[in-house]
């Protein structure tokens, strides 16, 4: 997979927040995108995901371009600000819903996802009961049980101590291996530095790849 | 057919939502008092009387009286309250993970238009269901008859009405429902382009319209019994004839039409942001 972003500008309410964005990511990279709050990460996230337009240029994915030929990526794990699940729901049941909608993966991949990022498939608590930190790891679970070709995490290791900070590590790099093509986002700067193979800077919705 | 799945999600999250038991009590007090006058004329009423009475409205009038029907506001503009947060809360929050996966901002959209309309229904089930068990309570029968002593306090100056079951049934059920369901329809729509409150108060201001107003062309007069021609004649003048109930109800379905062409191109380019954002 190879996504193209190319002189990509975004208003909102006459606002810049992404200003001429120009990128190329490909599969089998992390890439680690760092800046302060407000920098527009998270907007460089939506941008890729099809959750936003771009108010000028344009985003390909593979060749074909993100809001004329398709509304979304085709095969997209997306982890974006806080996760939001059914509160009435247990876990395993919130990833089964959402599974279902797409029909790739069973119970025993769900199971897996479950598994790899430390919470128990069997645990009979509802998500409101979760702490936060359990909800970060099962909103995490939600964006890589379907094995997507490309996946966008926004912050992935707040609310994580620091062994779980270590497993979700390990669990970007077996993505990263598998084939995936990661995107991350971190404001912790050593974070990103041992986690991602390219680190980009986002600063007043500029983006600029940083020597490693 | 993947819009059946992202509107499984909505059934599941949207439509059975503890708020809709608040209907009854927009509707329970009008039940009762109609219950207090049957009394008077020793009869018990039925659910066709029931119907009528909790969507009078406003009769038309040449002189643009100030009489506002509040209890008809409150169950219009109480429908609408409950149904403003849904879609948007739902794009912000878990739905995220759902429209990424549908692949379409159209089937999710159409999702929700589907919700939209069951989601009114379900508030109409609750409130026709407070009608007829208080209607069974005070010995009344699940028909549409309409009383004779008690048309003074349904149909008000036309208290010579006399409707068929079929009318009752268009009057007092049908035409409301497509008329909420179109008002909320409005709503939502109305929410991809402006704020919900402005939204929620355009839909306000569209049934306080209607209640000054005579057109089928005015949202809001479908849900109004005493502005249909099967009760409103002209007797008293032509400035008192009521509208088709038949037109305002096609009306109805002709804006559902509309804001759901309206929504899904809008929705295709409508950014989805977080709530912070």
């Amino acid at each position: 997979m190879v996504i193209e972003v190319k002189n990509a500008t975004k208003k909102i309410k006459g606002a810049l927040i992404l200003d001429r964005v120009d990128l190329t990511f490909e599969s089998g990279v992390i890439y680690g995108l760092q800046g302060p709050n407000g920098s527009g990460k998270t907007m460089l996230m939506r941008l890729v995901s099809g959750l936003i337009r771009p108010t000028e240029g344009k985003v390909l994915i593979d060749g074909k371009e993100l809001g004329r030929d398709f509304d979304f990526p085709p095969s997209m794990g997306l982890f974006i600000e806080n996760p939001a699940f059914l509160p009435g729901y247990t876990g395993k049941r919130n990833l089964e819903l959402l599974a279902e909608l797409q029909g790739r993966v069973g119970n025993e991949e769900i199971c897996k996802a479950i598994q790899d990022v430390g919470l128990d498939p069997e645990d009979r608590r509802k998500y409101r009961k979760y702490s936060l930190g359990m909800k970060q790891r099962l909103g995490i679970a939600a964006a890589i049980m379907e094995k997507p070709e490309l996946l966008l995490l926004d912050e992935p290791t707040n609310a994580l101590d620091e062994g779980g900070i270590e497993e979700i590590c390990a669990l970007i790099r077996r993505e990263r291996d598998r084939g995936a093509l990661v995107i991350v986002s971190c404001h912790d700067r050593e974070l990103l530095e041992n986690l991602a193979d390219e680190i980009y800077t986002v600063a007043e919705g500029r983006v600029e790849r940083r020597a490693q | 057919m993947n819009w059946i799945r992202v509107f499984g999600h909505d059934i599941r999250c949207g439509v059975f939502r503890w708020r809709y038991l608040l209907c009854p009590l927009l509707v329970l007090m009008e039940c009762l008092t109609l219950a207090k006058y049957a009394s008077f004329s020793d009869v018990a009423p039925s659910f066709g009387d029931m119907a009528l009475y909790l969507f009078q409205g406003k009769p038309p009038s040449a002189n643009r009286d100030l009489d506002i029907p509040l209890s008809w506001l409150l169950i219009l503009g109480g429908i609408l309250l409950m149904e403003l947060d849904y879609m948007l809360y739902d794009l912000t929050n878990a739905g995220t993970q759902v429209i990424v996966r549908s692949r379409s901002r159209t089937e999710w959209f159409l999702g929700k238009c589907l919700w939209n309309v069951l989601s009114v229904a379900v508030c109409f089930l609750i409130i026709y269901l407070t009608a007829a068990l208080t209607s069974l309570s005070f010995g009344g029968e699940l028909s549409l008859t309409v009383h004779a002593e008690l048309k003074p306090y349904i149909f008000k100056m036309f208290s010579d009405a006399a409707p068929t079951s079929r009318q009752v049934l268009a009057m007092g059920v049908l035409a409301p429902f497509a008329t909420v369901a179109a008002l909320s329809m409005l709503q939502m729509t109305l929410c991809l382009f402006v704020k919900p409150v402005i939204s929620f108060l355009i839909c306000q201001a569209q049934i306080i319209i209607a209640l000054f107003w005579k057109s089928p062309f005015c949202l809001g007069i479908g849900a109004m019994v005493l502005k249909s021609d099967w009760v409103a004649t002209d007797d008293f003048g032509p400035e008192y004839a009521g509208v088709s109930t038949w037109a305002c109800a096609a009306f109805s379905l002709a804006v559902i039409a509309v804001c759901v062409a309206a929504g899904v191109i809008r929705f295709r380019r409508t950014d989805i942001l977080g709530l912070e954002e």
